[in-house]
C-alpha cells in the first residue's frame, strides 16, 4: 500500500528511502553466512543496538550460525533457552543434506511458535526492527525469522479520562498485540476480522482493522480502505494522525471518528456493526463511522439504570447547548434586547454593571479568554501546584474582579456556567469553543438576531457533516422510533432491538424482547 | 459556485432588512423606567410628565430596589418625554415599563388617545403597559407615594391590577392596547381602574378604588369598588372575589360565598322599537365563612344561600347597569359591540342613535349562583 513515488514535496526523505529501498531490492541473500550478515551490518551501519551473535553446532562444527537482533525489543530469556540453546546442543541436524536443513533446524530444533522463512532483506530490516530474531545459516540462501518479541509494556489500567462509575476497568496500553488480545477475549467468534496493514513510511507502523464481518456495512468498510490508501505520510505516532488525514470534511472543527482507550467501548461500537482502528504505539482506538450523537454517549450509560442514564444524556445535551449559547444569549439580551428580561431581573443585572467599565460584550470576550487560560493551565500544570492556581482563578479572577469593579458578577455566573457545561461533552471540546465564540461574535454583532442567525449555520453545518459518508446528524425526515431509541434517551436494553440503520444492514440486535414476550414481567 | 455566492449575499442583506430595531446599548447607559404619570397643566395645556425610574446607585447598595422620579413637561407627550432628558445622564428606556397613570386632568379634558397612541407608537414601550387613573389631583401623587410591599410603586400597582379580578374583583387590568382598541371600536366605551391614596399605618399608600366610566376621550364618572365588582359581573371579567349575603334574609351579611368561577352570557332581542338586553350570569362560589351553627351539609339551608346570592348579583347588576345608563350614558358593557357582531345591518340602523337609544335599553339579568363546596366544620 506504500507507493514511494516522488509525489510529495518532502523530496529529501522520499530520496532517501528510496535509495535505502533500492538497496534492499539489490541485496539477495547469498550461501555466504559473512556475505549475509555482512549486508545487515551494512544495512544497520550506526545502528548500536542491533546485537550480531556467531556460534555453531556443538556435534557438528560445520553448522554455523548467526543470529541478528535489536537489543531492548527482545525477550532475553526466549533467545538464550529456546534459540541458541537448541541450536548448539541439538545434533537432530547435523550431517544433514544441505537442501533440507533449515526445514529440518525449524521443524525440530528451534522452540518458537512463530516461524517464518524469506529471503527478502525488506521483510528481515521490519522484521529485526519489531524484536523479531534472524537465524542465518552458512551455506543457506534463506534466513529464519523467528517470533522473540519482548517489549516493555504498561499495565492495562483504567484510562485516566475514560473513568466510569462501575464497568469493566481495563483500558489500552502501547502495545498492539495486548490490546487485541483484550479484545479478542471479549468477542469469541471467528466473525471478529482482524486485519494488519502498516501505515507510515518510516514508522512501518503496524496497524489493524478490525471488524465483525456479518454486522460491518461493506460499502463503510471499502471507503475506509480506499482512504487509508491514499495516506502517504512518514509516520504516524497517533491515531488522530488518520482521524485527520481520513476526514470527510477538511477544516471542519467536529469529530468525524470516535476514539477510546477502553476495550468494552470497542466492543460495543463493533457490535454496532462500526470498525475499529487500532495502531501500535498507542492506546487510543479508532472507531468509525462517528455518529454526531455519539458525542453525548458514554461507556456508562449502558452500564448503569436506563432512568438514570437516561436523565444524565439529557443534561449533557442540555450542558452543549448551554455552553455554546449562554454567553451569547447574556450579550444579546443584556446589550441589545433588554426587553426579554423579566424588571427585576433587570433591575438586579443592571444594578451590578452600573460601575463596570467594559461593555459587556468585551467583558464576556476577555472572562471567556481567562477561562481558557485557567483550562489550559490547568492541564499543563503539575498536579502539586493545583491548589495555588484554584485560588488565584476563583478568587482573584472571580471574587476580586467583582469586588473591584473591573467584570460584573453574573458575568462571572455566565462564564462559569459556560466552563462547567463545557466539561459535559469532552468530546466536542474543540467545536465547542469556536461555537462559542462564532455565536458571541454574531450576538454582539446583531444582539438575538444575530444569535439566532448564527444558530442556525452552526446547525446547517452540523446537518451537513459526514463521516465515512455516512451523515452524522439523520433528517426528522428519515426518523424511525428505534433508532432514537439510544439519542435523547437510552433505552432500557430490552426494547433495542435493532441496531442503527445507518451503520449496517444487519439490523436485528435481538429478534425479540424477553421481557415483553413474557408479559411484561419475569415471574 | 459564484450563483451561489450571489445568493447567499442576497439573502443576507433579506435577512438583515427584516431584523427590526436594535443596536448595542449597554445596561449602564439606560434608565429604566418603572412607571409613568401623564398630566395636564390646565393653565398652559402643558403636558406634565413625572416618571418613576429605578435608583440604580442606590439599588447597588443593596437594601432593595430604589426608585426616584424624573420630572419633565412638553407641548406634547413626545416633546414632555424627551425633555426629561435634559436633566438625565442616560436615555429613557421603556422596555420594562410597567404603568402608565392618565392624570385626572387629561381625563376630564378629553386627550386620553393622544397619550396612548404616542405610547403604542413608540417602538420601545410595552402594548401591556397597565393603564389606570389618578383620582387624585395629579398622576404625580400617585407615583411620589412608597408601595407598602415594594418601594417602587409602579411593581405594586401592577402587581394589585393582575391580581385583583381573582381575588377582590374590584377592577379590570387594561392592558395599553386593550385599552386603545376599545377607545377606537363602535359601540363599546372605556372604563380603566382607579388608583387613589389612603392612609395606612401612618403613612399613605396607593389603593385601587373602582372603575372610571369613559365616554370617548372623556371621564364621565367613577364607579366605586362595591359598584365594579357588578360591572366586572356583566362584561364577565370576574374571576374571583368576595359575595356577602345575608342568611336570615336581613340586611346584616354573615355569609362569604367565594367566586370560583363566574360566566356570562349577553344576548340582545328588539320587538316593538324596544330593545331588551338579557345577561345571564353563572357562578359557582364556596361558602368560606358562616355563623357557627348554620348546617351547610343541609340543602335547603345552601339553597336558601344560594337563591339570597342570586338576588344580590340579580339586583346590584341591575343597579350598577342602570345607573351608567342614566348618568353616564356611556356603554361600557360593550351592548352596541355584541350587537355590531351579530347582525351589522341592524347596527348600523342603530348606531346614529345608539346615544339616545342606549339609556332606554331594557336590562334584564338573569343570575344563577351554584355553590359547589362548603367549608364545613364538624363538631366532635
Amino acid at each position: 500500500m506504500f507507493h514511494f513515488s516522488s509525489k510529495r514535496k518532502n523530496a529529501v526523505v522520499t530520496e532517501q528511502v528510496e535509495h535505502l529501498n533500492q538497496k534492499l531490492d539489490e541485496n539477495q541473500l547469498g550461501r555466504s553466512l559473512d556475505t549475509n550478515v555482512g549486508i545487515v551490518k551494512k544495512l544497520f551501519a550506526d545502528v548500536d543496538i542491533l546485537i550480531v551473535r556467531y556460534f555453531q553446532n556443538n556435534h557438528d562444527k560445520n553448522l554455523k550460525y548467526c543470529i541478528v537482533y535489536c537489543d531492548g525489543v527482545v525477550n532475553s530469556e526466549i533467545i538464550n533457552e529456546n534459540i541458541i540453546k537448541p541450536l548448539m546442543l541439538s545434533d537432530a541436524a547435523s550431517g544433514h543434506p544441505d537442501g533440507h536443513l533449515v526445514d529440518d533446524l525449524v521443524e525440530n530444533v528451534v522452540f518458537i511458535n512463530e516461524i517464518k522463512k524469506t529471503k527478502e532483506m525488506k521483510e528481515i530490516v521490519e522484521a529485526v526492527t519489531y524484536g523479531d530474531t534472524i537465524l542465518f545459516v552458512e551455506g543457506v540462501e534463506e534466513a529464519v525469522i523467528l517470533n522473540s518479541k519482548g517489549f516493555m509494556t504498561r499495565s492495562m489500567d483504567e484510562p485516566e479520562n475514560e473513568k466510569i462509575l462501575s464497568g469493566p476497568r481495563e483500558g489500552f496500553n502501547e502495545s498492539l498485540l495486548q490490546n487485541l488480545s483484550l479484545i479478542r477475549r471479549k468477542v469469541r467468534t471467528n466473525e471478529l476480522k482482524m486485519k494488519f496493514t502498516t501505515m507510515g513510511r518510516v514508522t512501518r507502523t503496524k496497524t489493524c482493522i478490525c471488524y465483525i464481518d456479518k454486522i460491518v456495512n461493506k460499502k463503510i468498510l471499502k471507503e475506509l480502505y480506499r482512504r487509508l490508501e491514499l495516506i502517504d505520510i512518514d509516520g504516524v505516532l497517533d491515531t488522530n494522525y488518520i482521524t485527520e488525514l481520513t476526514r470527510d470534511s477538511m477544516w471542519s472543527p467536529f469529530r468525524t471518528t470516535g476514539y477510546t482507550e477502553r476495550p468494552d467501548v470497542v466492543v460495543g461500537k463493533l457490535l454496532e456493526g462500526r470498525i475499529a482502528i487500532f495502531l501500535d504505539g498507542t492506546p487510543v482506538v479508532l472507531t468509525v463511522p462517528y455518529l454526531f450523537i455519539e458525542n453525548f454517549q458514554s461507556s456508562e450509560d449502558y452500564y448503569l439504570s436506563f432512568y438514570y442514564t437516561s436523565l444524565s444524556r439529557f443534561v449533557r445535551l442540555t450542558g452543549f447547548l448551554l455552553t455554546i449559547a449562554v454567553p451569547a444569549l447574556y450579550v444579546a439580551i443584556v446589550a441589545f434586547q433588554q426587553q426579554m428580561l423579566p424588571t427585576q431581573l433587570l433591575i438586579s443585572i443592571a444594578s451590578s454593571r452600573k460601575s463596570v467599565p467594559l461593555p459587556a460584550a468585551a467583558e464576556a470576550f476577555i472572562m471567556l479568554a481567562v477561562f481558557d487560560i485557567l483550562r489550559e493551565t490547568g492541564i499543563r500544570m503539575p498536579s502539586n501546584i493545583g491548589q495555588p492556581l484554584s485560588i488565584v482563578g476563583a478568587l482573584v479572577i472571580g471574587q476580586a474582579a467583582v469586588d473591584a469593579k473591573l467584570v460584573a458578577a453574573p458575568m462571572i455566573i455566565v462564564v462559569a456556567l459556560t466552563g462547567i457545561t463545557g466539561l459535559l461533552v469532552p468530546k466536542m471540546n474543540a467545536p465547542v469553543i469556536y461555537m462559542r465564540l462564532f455565536l458571541l461574535a454574531m450576538a454582539t454583532c446583531f444582539g438575538l438576531f444575530g444569535f439566532v442567525l448564527g444558530l442556525s449555520v452552526v446547525f446547517i453545518h452540523i446537518l451537513n457533516l459526514h463521516s465515512f459518508g455516512i451523515p452524522q446528524l439523520t433528517f426528522s425526515g428519515a426518523l424511525q422510533f428505534q433508532d432514537i431509541k439510544d439519542t435523547f434517551i437510552r433505552a432500557p436494553w430490552w426494547d433495542m432491538l435493532t441496531r442503527t440503520k445507518s451503520m449496517t444492514n444487519n439490523l436485528v440486535r435481538m429478534k425479540s424482547s424477553p421481557v415483553e414476550s413474557n408479559g411484561g414481567k419475569h415471574e | 459556485m459564484s450563483k451561489k455566492i450571489v445568493c447567499l449575499m442576497m439573502s443576507l442583506v433579506l435577512l438583515f432588512s427584516l431584523s427590526g430595531c436594535w443596536s448595542y446599548r449597554g445596561l449602564n447607559e439606560i434608565t429604566i423606567v418603572a412607571a409613568v404619570g401623564i398630566d395636564l397643566d390646565p393653565a398652559t395645556q402643558e403636558y406634565l410628565f413625572s416618571c418613576e425610574v429605578i435608583d440604580l446607585t442606590a439599588t447597588e447598595k443593596g437594601a432593595g430596589t430604589k426608585a426616584k422620579l424624573v420630572e419633565s413637561r412638553g407641548k406634547t407627550v413626545m416633546d414632555a418625554v424627551r425633555n426629561a432628558k435634559k436633566r438625565l445622564l442616560n436615555k429613557l428606556y421603556w422596555g420594562n415599563n410597567e404603568i402608565l397613570i392618565i392624570g385626572n386632568e387629561v381625563a376630564k379634558s378629553g386627550k386620553l388617545d393622544n397619550v396612548l397612541v404616542w405610547f403604542l407608537s413608540d417602538e420601545e414601550c410595552r402594548e401591556t403597559v397597565g393603564v389606570i387613573v389618578s383620582e387624585e389631583r395629579t398622576a404625580k401623587d400617585i407615583l411620589t407615594l412608597y408601595g407598602l410591599d415594594n418601594s417602587v410603586v409602579a411593581y405594586e400597582i401592577k402587581k394589585i391590577l393582575d391580581d385583583d379580578q381573582s381575588t377582590v374583583g374590584s377592577i379590570e387590568s387594561v392592558p395599553l392596547y386593550r385599552a386603545f382598541s376599545t377607545l377606537k371600536s363602535e359601540g363599546h366605551s372605556l372604563t380603566l381602574p382607579v388608583f387613589h391614596n389612603v392612609e395606612n399605618d401612618e403613612e399613605m399608600v396607593v389603593e385601587a378604588d373602582g372603575e372610571a366610566v369613559f365616554k370617548g376621550n372623556k371621564l364621565v364618572g367613577h364607579l366605586p369598588p362595591e359598584e365594579s365588582k357588578y360591572y366586572l359581573f356583566a362584561v364577565d371579567a370576574l374571576h374571583g372575589g368576595i359575595l356577602t349575603v345575608s342568611s336570615t334574609g336581613q340586611n346584616i351579611p354573615d355569609i362569604s360565598l367565594e367566586i370560583s368561577k363566574s360566566t356570562t352570557k349577553t344576548s340582545y332581542s328588539y320587538s316593538g322599537g324596544k330593545l331588551k338586553v338579557t345577561l345571564q350570569i353563572e357562578t359557582e362560589a364556596f361558602v368560606d365563612e358562616s355563623e357557627a351553627d348554620t348546617d351547610l351539609l343541609d340543602e335547603k339551608t345552601t339553597g336558601k344561600i344560594e337563591q339570597e346570592a342570586q338576588k344580590m348579583v340579580k339586583e346590584r347588576t341591575e343597579g350598577v347597569i342602570r345607573k351608567v345608563q342614566m348618568n353616564y350614558n356611556s356603554d361600557i358593557f360593550g351592548f352596541g359591540e355584541m350587537i355590531y357582531k351579530k347582525d351589522l345591518k341592524f347596527w348600523k340602523q342603530l348606531k346614529p342613535q345608539w346615544d339616545k337609544l342606549f339609556p332606554t335599553i331594557q336590562v334584564e339579568v338573569q343570575s344563577k349562583v351554584n355553590i359547589v363546596n362548603t367549608a364545613f366544620l364538624k363538631h366532635s
